[in-house]
């Protein structure tokens, strides 16, 4: 398989003093490219198989959904080009909507009520429409973390 | 250096204490197992996989130490596999991830002595699942998980 090494200039912002400073950064890209998502239970140590994610697209002012899926037995989706491929990769903000209450209130596991956290979105940019995106999230009953991946 | 580990014993399914009483016992041939430990860095100040990452992995027994692996990421921010088959033993390790020199090259204002190096034990119970140990990291912060499967 071949790999695609694009190369791009990031400005990053240093926390000191704000000093602003460039940098050249090597993105290993592979092709092609693909949305994907991972979702992972970290109070039960074990991926989010079957949570319900809304995939939505802005449009304006508002989100438009665009569709509806379920994780696989991995807690991912995207890994075939379900979210967007090579073909249907835009630029623009779009936003996945973990269902996190309603799974695990499916799993068995004790929550309040009513829940901590309920949906939680996280929103991101496709800014390269030739660049691969995996936008996890790892979350528990009381927190989440995402971030780029690859 | 001997390794102690190529010539463990390893079942595919045994219990930690059973497991644990087999170690260092030479002999048979070792089960394959499909368990294997991986681990990968994301650099969440750049947005990128994590190149040229040192991570060393130890397995500790006691008070003792003993240096398994020493790898540098790929450019896709992975170490490849650190242990698998009958490497992949049950028992507690510690792995060691330098990001020193990894942030002073990515970042020109870092000063020339800043100095983070992230550590973390963990104990493998079940060799028969694969543990993934993803990094996510900036200068300023860390975030390590050991995940099963």
């Amino acid at each position: 398989m071949s790999i695609r090494v694009a190369r791009r200039t990031l400005l990053k912002t240093g926390i000191a003093a704000g000093v602003t400073v460039s940098a050249t950064s090597v993105i290993a890209q592979h092709s092609p490219a693909k949305l994907s998502t991972h979702a992972l239970d970290t109070y039960q140590g074990k991926p989010a198989a079957g949570i319900r994610i809304d995939f939505s697209r802005k449009e304006g002012d508002a989100w438009k959904l665009l569709k509806t899926f379920t994780a696989d037995e991995n807690g991912r989706v995207g890994e075939q080009g379900t979210l967007m491929n090579a073909d249907t990769m835009a630029i623009g903000r779009y936003e996945l909507l973990f269902y996190v209450e309603e799974y695990y209130k499916r799993s068995g596991v004790r929550l309040t009520d009513p829940a901590f956290l309920d949906t939680v979105p996280v929103r991101f940019a496709i800014f390269d429409a030739k660049q691969s995106y995996h936008v996890p999230l790892y979350f528990s009953p009381w927190g989440i973390m995402s971030y780029r991946g690859s | 250096m001997t390794n102690l580990m190529d010539r463990r014993e390893v079942l595919g399914a045994t219990s930690l204490a059973a497991a644990t009483c087999l170690l260092g016992s030479g002999g048979a041939e070792a089960e394959l197992a499909s368990g294997n430990l991986t681990v990968h860095v994301l650099d969440l100040y750049s947005g990128t996989p994590a190149k040229g990452v040192k991570v060393e992995l130890f397995m500790r027994r006691g008070e003792q130490l003993t240096a398994l692996k020493s790898v540098v990421t790929d450019t896709d921010g992975r170490s490849g596999t650190l242990l698998a088959g009958d490497a992949f033993a049950a028992g507690r390790y510690l792995l060691a991830v330098d990001l020193s020199d990894y942030f002073k090259s990515a970042d020109e204002t870092l000063p020339a002595n800043f100095y983070r190096k992230l550590s973390m034990e963990f104990e493998v119970t079940d060799v028969t699942l694969p543990v993934q140990i993803p990094l996510q990291c900036t200068p300023w912060t860390q975030a390590c998980s050991v995940l099963p499967g």
